[in-house]
Parts: structure tokens; C-alpha cells; sequence
């Protein structure tokens, strides 16, 4: 079962949209700030990782940055999730090194096309966490 | 739905891209859970609630559309300046590509030249030049001399300089602001040009005006005499500005062409330089920044005014797809037939709903007071002690884990506004309950005083942990101005976290004649005091 880690601070979008991809099959880790959220990565090694950007602690551009410093983790796709609808928060946190972006009020639809199509990227690239070559839901 | 929101970007303004994201937490949370209700209503079969929920759900994007909406009807420019656009980022008009064509540059203008030009650029009438800073001359780009070379040779006082060659100095300047992007993207020659032109018939009228030496300081200090209460031509640029979506760095950046490209080309016109140039310099540069102050005051303005209006349509737009997210929420908890965890998700969509409606509760407010002349208040008997606790049994039913202790002393009867009391109390406790330390008493203390002259009940709010800085207890009322961690005041807050709670609170005891004070301290925690005359 595909593995993502949710790292939200808020507790109520953070049920809402455990909820919602568990119903779609995923398996859903949770980590409620940045530095919680690498610690989890590093040690349950995802198949993606949906990060939301204003963060306690540590924020999600630095979370990011820090997970694709990490060897054991930089090939894991981060999609960075905002409540902020601005342009310029798109290229922040592609320069972060978030592999895609997406705004709330989540669309559904919207973000499992790119959690599908990253997960198929990862999954065609030769060398990809162990967890992510294994059959989407 | 399937695409990606649209690219304008909030963060060009500073107060509603804050706005727009604290509601649209809400909002995703509403949605979500609505969505959630829908699919799992379908997976068991359950049709019949479906299109109520999709009532629900389409009055959360309504909302949401609306908030867009508003948003977009917003003037693009914004007090805070676009991160995008630092003012290290901008053209700098020393090394714009708009170096002048020195055939162009007329070299030789003379006083004499432009006493046939226009009344308004008249040698030493004061007159004309309050007219000209009044905004009413040579509005229309040209100038009456414009493209008649002025007579004349080296040594040209300045004034005449400008008045002789407004179409090379016109002509650079626009050039540099074409390359303020993308404001000036779809701006033509005219609008470029707008005030400029009437600009340097003002300053040029100013230099040849004479000018004590206390008018000299006051206009190096951006307050010159004479604009009295009409628009002058740099407010109205400004304004302008404002409105087409310069930010102010490029509206700075402006005048600093106009200046560089007024000098440039006086400098390259003159020979030796002599006391009258430094002198016609120095005015000149004060001028500019006299013209520099007005507009970005008026610029500013207006940032203000379209703000303040744009969260007063947006609350009052806002109220009505609110209100049926929590009635259908409501009513749907009210028939007790729910179970988990349709049970849990609809009381969530209700607790996001009704955070909502204390936001635009407070929007409306925060308008009502900045846009129709302070909050209303309507004075009625009522016992201050009464409503200090029912305030605190709430706060303490939606705060469990968190102790208010609630002391009161001397005589609590009086006339104020009970609600609007109470939502001053409320905001002050949430505040307390929010920057208190985790585990430590917040305190009430509620006190009657008759001694003399002095009839007013006073309540203090307390709480320990971290100070508030001394740079920022001036501006602790000031509106949208949070205190502290954002993210510790998105979980909750009495004006549901936009930073208008103790503004507020200001409000509703400034509408009462009282006063509100605050005191900070390291070892005392921090306190917040209101003061309430009995009967205002």
C-alpha cells in the first residue's frame, strides 16, 4: 500500500484529509510540524510526502530542503500544500525543492492526479525508496 | 475545479493576503469534510442526504469564489510592496536604457522663453505656482512650449531649463517608468506621462518663486505650504499609482528618474557650475521630495480606503452563504439521527462555520468602525459582575484545559452595551488564553469604584508568559497587527485569528468613553485594564 506522510499542524485539515486518502487507499502517516515531519520521513521512509508550508517549528520550505539534502530521503516526491493562494508561493517552494504544488481548499481529484503522476515518476526512476516500486492503490 | 488557481498574487497585499488565508482555512476544512460526508453518504447508499450536502459544499465555494472576487477587485499595488519586486530589484533610472539623445536635449533655453510659454509656468508668480500644485495646469502632457526650441546658451537657470525641455526630460522618464513591469504594461503614452508633466510646472514655478529660509525647511520635510485641500498634482499621482499597480518602491523609483533625468540633462546642458545652480539644485531636489512626500501619503490612502472596503464588501457578501453552511450543519445535528462518523464530520463543518461567522463578524465590525464612524453601542442596566463570569464560564467550556480565575469587588451595576461588552471581555480573555503559557491562571478581576469624581468599573486581564515587546505595545490595538506565532493563533481566537480581536476591544470601550491600557512586564506577565465609566 502506497505510504504518505501528512505533515500538518492543523488538527482538523489534517484529519480532513487523512480521511479522505485513506478512503482512496493509501496508508497515511501524520507529523504535526517540520521537524517532526523530517524525523518521520527519515525513519518511515514514505512513498510521498505532502507538506504543508507554514509550519510550527520548522517550516515546510526548510523541511523540504532539509529532506532533499537527506541521501536517504531526496528522492522522495514532496508536494507542497498552502492555504496561501499566491503565485510566488509556487516558485518558493519549487525552489525549496518541492516536486509539485498545490493550494487548499484541497481538490481532490486534482491533487491525486499529481500524487499519481509523481508516484509513477518516482516509480520509473531506477532508483527509488523501497516502498514507492510497489503497486499504487 | 481540475485547474490550478489563478496566478495573481496576494502577496502584493500584505493585510488581504493574510485575510485571504485565514479564511480560506475555514473554508477547506468545510469543503473537505462536506465532500467526505458526500462520498461516504454515496458509498452506503444513502442518496437522499446527498444534494442537501451538496448544498453545503456549493455554498463553500461560493464563498470561496467570493473571496477571489473580492480579492481581485482589489487596486494591484499595495503599502507593503511586492516581495516579488524588492527595491534592489528595480531598474535603477541611473542606468536605465534611455540614456537622452543629446540632439534632443535643448540646451539653450532662457527665461525670457518661457514667460510666452504657459501663464501657469510664469516666472516668479505664486500664484500660478499654487495653481500648478493644485494639479489644474498643463494637464495635458504637453505644455504650451513643448516642441518650440528655447533660445539661449550655457548658464541657464534651471527653472528654464525644465520649462524649455519638458519633451527629452517627459520622454526618458517614461521610458524608465515603462519598465516598471507589469504595472505600466498597459498603461499608455498619456497615462505614463499624466502628472509628470504638471509635476515639473509645479517645481519649476517653485523655483523661481522666492523662498524663505523656514519654507525651505518645512518643504525639505515634505511639508510645503499652499496644497490646501485640493488635489495636488503629485496626491493625484499618487493616487494613480495606487490604483494601476505600481508598488511604491516603483513610485519612488519614479521621481528618482525624474530627478536623474532632470539633472542629467541640465548638467550636460551647462557649463560652469555657479552658486545660482546649487541653489536652483537644492530647491530643486526639495521640490521633488515635497512632490515625492505628497504622493506617497495620498498613495497610501488609498491602499487604505480600498482595503477597508474590500473586507466590508467581503464580510457583508460572506454572510449569507455562512449562514446556510451552519443552519444545514445545524439542522442536521439537531434531527440526532447521525452517526459516526457522519456524527464527527458534521460537527466539524459546524465548529468551521461558526469560526467563520466570528471572523466576518469581526470584519464587519473592523469596517463598520473604520468606515461608518466607530462601532454602535446601545446602553442598557446591566451588571458588569454578571457578565464577566457568563464570559468566562464560556471561555472556560471551549478552553477545558486551561484555569480562569474570576474575582470581583464594589458596585457592578451600570449602563453599557451588554453584547458589545461581552465581546470586548471575549476577545480580551482569548487573547490572554492564547499568549499565556500553557498550564499557567489567566485572571479576571473586576472592580467598582465610587470615590469622588471617579465612577467606573475597571477590569484587568491577566496572564503570565511571554512579554510583549516594548516596539510593539504602541501599536497593540492597531488592527490585523497579531501578536506573536501565527500558527498558534490559526487553531483558534475569539475574532477567529485576523488580528483584529483587541482592535476591537479598543473600539468597543473607546465607543463607552472608557480607556484601555496595557502593561507588560517580565516578572508580572502582562495585563490588559479596561476602564468603564458607569454611565459614559
Amino acid at each position: 500500500m502506497t505510504k504518505i506522510l501528512l505533515v500538518e499542524d492543523n488538527e482538523m485539515n489534517r484529519d480532513m484529509l487523512s480521511r479522505r486518502l485513506m478512503r482512496k487507499g493509501y496508508q497515511v502517516i501524520l507529523a504535526t510540524d517540520g521537524q517532526d515531519g523530517v524525523d518521520t520521513a527519515v525513519s518511515q521512509l514514505p512513498d510521498l510526502v505532502l507538506m504543508d508550508m507554514s509550519l510550527p517549528v520548522l517550516d515546510g520550505w526548510e523541511a523540504t530542503r532539509r529532506l532533499k539534502a537527506e541521501p536517504a530521503t531526496r528522492r522522495i516526491p514532496v508536494i507542497a500544500l498552502t492555504a496561501h493562494a499566491m503565485s510566488s508561493d509556487r516558485g518558493k517552494a519549487l525552489e525549496a525543492g518541492c516536486d509539485d504544488y498545490d493550494t487548499k481548499p484541497v481538490d481532490l481529484p486534482r491533487l491525486l492526479g499529481k500524487i499519481e503522476a509523481l508516484l509513477a515518476a518516482a516509480a520509473a526512476s531506477p532508483s527509488v525508496s523501497p516502498s514507492a516500486a510497489e503497486a499504487a492503490p | 475545479m481540475s485547474a490550478d488557481p489563478p496566478g495573481r498574487d496576494p502577496a502584493r497585499h500584505p493585510v488581504p493576503a493574510a485575510l485571504l488565508h485565514d479564511l480560506r482555512t475555514p473554508l477547506a476544512q468545510i469543503i473537505g469534510y462536506t465532500e467526505l460526508l458526500v462520498e461516504r453518504a454515496q458509498d452506503v447508499g444513502e442518496e437522499t442526504t446527498v444534494p442537501d450536502l451538496k448544498k453545503v459544499s456549493a455554498a463553500g465555494y461560493r464563498m470561496l469564489a467570493l473571496l477571489e472576487e473580492n480579492f481581485a477587485s482589489l487596486p494591484a499595488a499595495a503599502a507593503g510592496g511586492d516581495p516579488a519586486m524588492a527595491p534592489s530589484d528595480l531598474p535603477d533610472p541611473a542606468d536605465s536604457a534611455v540614456s537622452p539623445d543629446p540632439d534632443s536635449v535643448d540646451s539653450s533655453a532662457q527665461s525670457d522663453s518661457a514667460d510666452s510659454a504657459d501663464s501657469a509656468d510664469s516666472a516668479d508668480s505664486a500664484d500660478s505656482a499654487d495653481s500648478a500644485r493644485a494639479g489644474h495646469v498643463d494637464g495635458d502632457g504637453k505644455g504650451g512650449e513643448d516642441g518650440a526650441p528655447a533660445a539661449g546658451g550655457k548658464g541657464v537657470r534651471l527653472a528654464d531649463f525644465i520649462v524649455g525641455n519638458r519633451e527629452p526630460i517627459l520622454a526618458e522618464w517614461e521610458a524608465f517608468a515603462r519598465t516598471c513591469t507589469p504595472a505600466s504594461g498597459a498603461m499608455d503614452i498619456v497615462a505614463l506621462r499624466d502628472h509628470a508633466n504638471a509635476m515639473l510646472s509645479v517645481i519649476a514655478a517653485d523655483l523661481r518663486t522666492h523662498q524663505g529660509g523656514h519654507a525651505q525647511a518645512e518643504k525639505s520635510k515634505g511639508n510645503a505650504p499652499g496644497a490646501g485641500h485640493v488635489a495636488t498634482a503629485a496626491e493625484e499621482h499618487g493616487a494613480d499609482r495606487a490604483e494601476s499597480g505600481f508598488t511604491v518602491e516603483q513610485m519612488v523609483s519614479e521621481y528618482r528618474a525624474l530627478r536623474a533625468s532632470v539633472i542629467r540633462l541640465w548638467a550636460k546642458a551647462q557649463g560652469e557650475v555657479t552658486s545660482d545652480d546649487l541653489d536652483d539644485l537644492t530647491r530643486f531636489n526639495e521640490a521633488i521630495d515635497q512632490s515625492l512626500a505628497e504622493s506617497v501619503t495620498r498613495y497610501t490612502q488609498e491602499l487604505d480606503d480600498s482595503k477597508e472596503m474590500f473586507l466590508a464588501i467581503l464580510g457583508h457578501d460572506m454572510r449569507t452563504p455562512l449562514s446556510a453552511v451552519l443552519t444545514s450543519a445545524r439542522f442536521m445535528l439537531d434531527t440526532q439521527e447521525l452517526e459516526e462518523p457522519s456524527l464527527t464530520l458534521t460537527s466539524r463543518i459546524a465548529s468551521s462555520a461558526t469560526r467563520m461567522v466570528h471572523m466576518v463578524g469581526a470584519l464587519l465590525d473592523f469596517t463598520r468602525s473604520r468606515l461608518g464612524g466607530g462601532i454602535p453601542i446601545e446602553r442598557a442596566a446591566m451588571n458588569m459582575g454578571k457578565a464577566v463570569h457568563d464570559v468566562v464560564d464560556e471561555m472556560s467550556a471551549a478552553h477545558p484545559d486551561r484555569d480562569i480565575d474570576v474575582d470581583a469587588r464594589g458596585e457592578m451595576e451600570g449602563e453599557w452595551d451588554c453584547a458589545r461588552i461581552s465581546q470586548a471581555l471575549t476577545n480580551l480573555v482569548g487573547n490572554a488564553l492564547e499568549h499565556g503559557s500553557p498550564g499557567t491562571v489567566v485572571t479576571v478581576e473586576t472592580s467598582g469604584d465610587r470615590d469622588g469624581d471617579r465612577d467606573e468599573v475597571s477590569i484587568a486581564v491577566h496572564n503570565h508568559g511571554p512579554v510583549i515587546p516594548p516596539e510593539q505595545l504602541g501599536g497593540i490595538f492597531h488592527p490585523m497587527k497579531p501578536r506573536g506565532d501565527r500558527h498558534k493563533a490559526a487553531t483558534d481566537g475569539p475574532s477567529g485569528n485576523l488580528g483584529l480581536g483587541l482592535y476591537i476591544a479598543e473600539r468597543i470601550v473607546n465607543a463607552h468613553n472608557g480607556r484601555i491600557t496595557v502593561e507588560s512586564l517580565e516578572a508580572e506577565g502582562t495585563t490588559f485594564t479596561v476602564h468603564l465609566p458607569r454611565h459614559g
